[in-house]
């Protein structure tokens, strides 16, 4: 039975295991895969990169565009616990359930979906010893388990019963297409490259080069995937508020939409955890002593939190496509590109 | 009939242009060069001859009717006092500002103010009586900068001065 080890906190540490009654609830919280589920990669470091992201999102639109963003709440820190909030708003918040819907489906999917979401979560390293569930097939389990997101996502659509969530579920549905294969491709030439789907000799045979620079084609089609996927600008097809209210998520209110808003960041924090483990390097950075095995997962966050930001702001910059264009794009541009970037790892390997 | 064609697509003229794209957006996000101002505690400055709202002097008043004449959206009303005069009352509902009746009183009674931010809690309270008119409305002002916009080498600056000094 592994302790992750955190030398900033020893002392706290060894102090509460002496404690009778908390001391085995601190050795099953510090167990190394219980650890990683609940702080990191796990719900902790998700609620962390998820309030930073939906702040940094409203304010880097709003200094693009010549606003302030959200300003009012703890004005002295520029209103960084508005998410916080915006939370509490929506617990209390009256859940609207329509008679139209189909209720058990209406109720139970977002909050199956919110959970099952996690799931890639057990599968992905936030450094050497921070991991729920090892295996050798690890990335592909995590490319294979995030679909879920997408039945998650058509099946509120279709139980909420309505206009917009009906051609929001379409186009979700159509999209998914279009970007999956694609993402598959670039997932999969990297893994031809390590000849392995093992987080951690991915990372390992980056020691050199980092992924992106090897197979740059893969890394741009990674990252445009990814803003499909994740419903970013300039793909924001499904939930584009001015053709569809909130696509399949319309009908949704108070928690149950804040549910439902979540799953989108969390489909955008582990993609962008995948993004950092197969293109960025992991966890490569210099050890901090004093974090001890949360080092590793201290430049993995780096990685991740750029990555979310970068997503975020291209909010800012971008207009939106059409669905026809996105369509267009991915069946013929990253179709394409998906081609190159297998050639260029079968390159890779033959060299 | 003007037929519309699809542009053609150079893929690198379009990458030129997301990258300039995603460059012009980083230039804002470090520094922004946004014009707007935070209301309630800045304000923009203002001329000294401002059209806001209309003071009227009882004393001066001569009952002359001139006002409710001038005044091209029928906002002044004229009420009977008990001396039998009649006195300008005006329903900024209706009034736009302009400052017409200010123009056309011939004695000065009525003033102009530069207060132009006031807000009414109903429709009843947007009603000028003539008792109203006497003094300029009570406005909480918690502005602590003036802001003034200026025209720099062509370019639009704004410029924050703090309320105390000039």
């Amino acid at each position: 039975m592994y302790l992750v080890q955190i030398p900033l906190v020893e002392p706290i540490i060894k102090f509460l295991l002496g404690v009778p009654v908390i001391g085995p609830i601190v050795e099953f919280l510090m167990w190394e895969p219980v650890f990683a589920v609940w702080f990191l990669p796990g719900l902790v470091g998700l609620f962390v990169v998820l309030i930073y992201t939906i702040w940094w999102e409203r304010k880097a639109a709003g200094r693009v565009q010549w606003r302030y963003g959200p300003l009012q709440i703890s004005r002295r820190t520029g209103g960084i616990i508005q998410p916080v909030s915006d939370l509490i708003r929506y617990m209390l918040q009256e859940i609207i359930l329509p008679d139209e819907v189909d209720m058990p489906y209406f109720l139970h999917v977002p909050v199956l979906a919110f959970f099952v979401a996690l799931t890639p979560l057990l599968f992905l390293p936030a450094g050497p010893h921070l991991i729920a569930i090892y295996t050798p097939y690890n990335i592909l389990i995590v490319v294979v388990l995030l679909s879920i997101f997408n039945l998650a996502m058509v099946a509120m659509g279709w139980a909420s019963n309505d206009k917009w969530a009906f051609i929001g579920t379409v186009r979700e549905a159509l999209v998914y297409v279009s970007y999956e294969v694609s993402f598959m491709a670039s997932v999969i030439s990297m893994l031809i490259l390590y000849a392995t789907a093992d987080p951690f000799r991915a990372v390992s045979s980056q020691s050199m080069l980092p992924g992106a620079l090897m197979n740059p084609a893969a890394f741009l089609l990674a990252i445009i995937t990814t803003a499909m996927a994740t419903d970013r600008y300039p793909f924001e097809i499904v939930t584009n508020e001015s053709d569809v209210v909130a696509g399949p998520f319309t009908e949704y209110g108070g928690l149950m939409f804040g549910l439902t808003m979540t799953v989108t960041y969390e489909k955008g924090y582990i993609m962008s955890l995948l993004i950092s483990l197969l293109f960025l390097g992991g966890w490569s950075g210099p050890y901090i002593w004093v974090l001890g095995d949360l080092s590793p997962a201290f430049w993995l966050g780096f990685r991740v939190f750029l990555l979310m930001m970068f997503f975020s702001f291209l909010r800012a910059v971008y207009p939106n496509y059409r669905l026809d264009q996105v369509l267009k794009i991915g069946w013929k541009t990253l179709l394409a590109l998906s081609v190159v970037s297998l050639i260029i790892s079968m390159a890779w390997r033959v060299l | 009939m003007i037929k519309v064609t699809a542009p053609k697509s150079d893929g690198l003229r379009i990458t030129a242009y997301h990258i300039d794209a995603l460059l012009t957006g980083l230039k804002e996000l470090i520094k922004p060069s946004r014009l707007t101002i935070h209301y309630p505690l800045e304000k923009r400055w203002t001329n000294d001859r401002f059209r806001g709202f209309i003071i009227n002097d009882i004393e001066k008043c001569i009952s002359c009717f001139q006002c409710a004449w001038a005044c091209p959206v029928n906002a002044i009303w004229m009420y009977r006092a008990p001396n039998g005069k009649f006195y300008p009352g005006i329903r900024y509902e209706q009034c736009i500002l302009c400052h017409f009746c200010v123009d056309a009183c011939p004695v000065g009674s009525l003033q102009g103010t530069t207060i132009h931010d006031v807000a009414f809690p109903d429709l009843e309270s947007t009603v000028y009586l003539p008792e109203d008119m006497a003094k300029p409305p009570n406005v909480v002002d918690e502005a602590k900068y003036i802001v003034k916009y200026e025209v720099e080498n062509g370019n639009l600056i704004m410029r924050r001065i703090p309320r105390g000094s000039k």
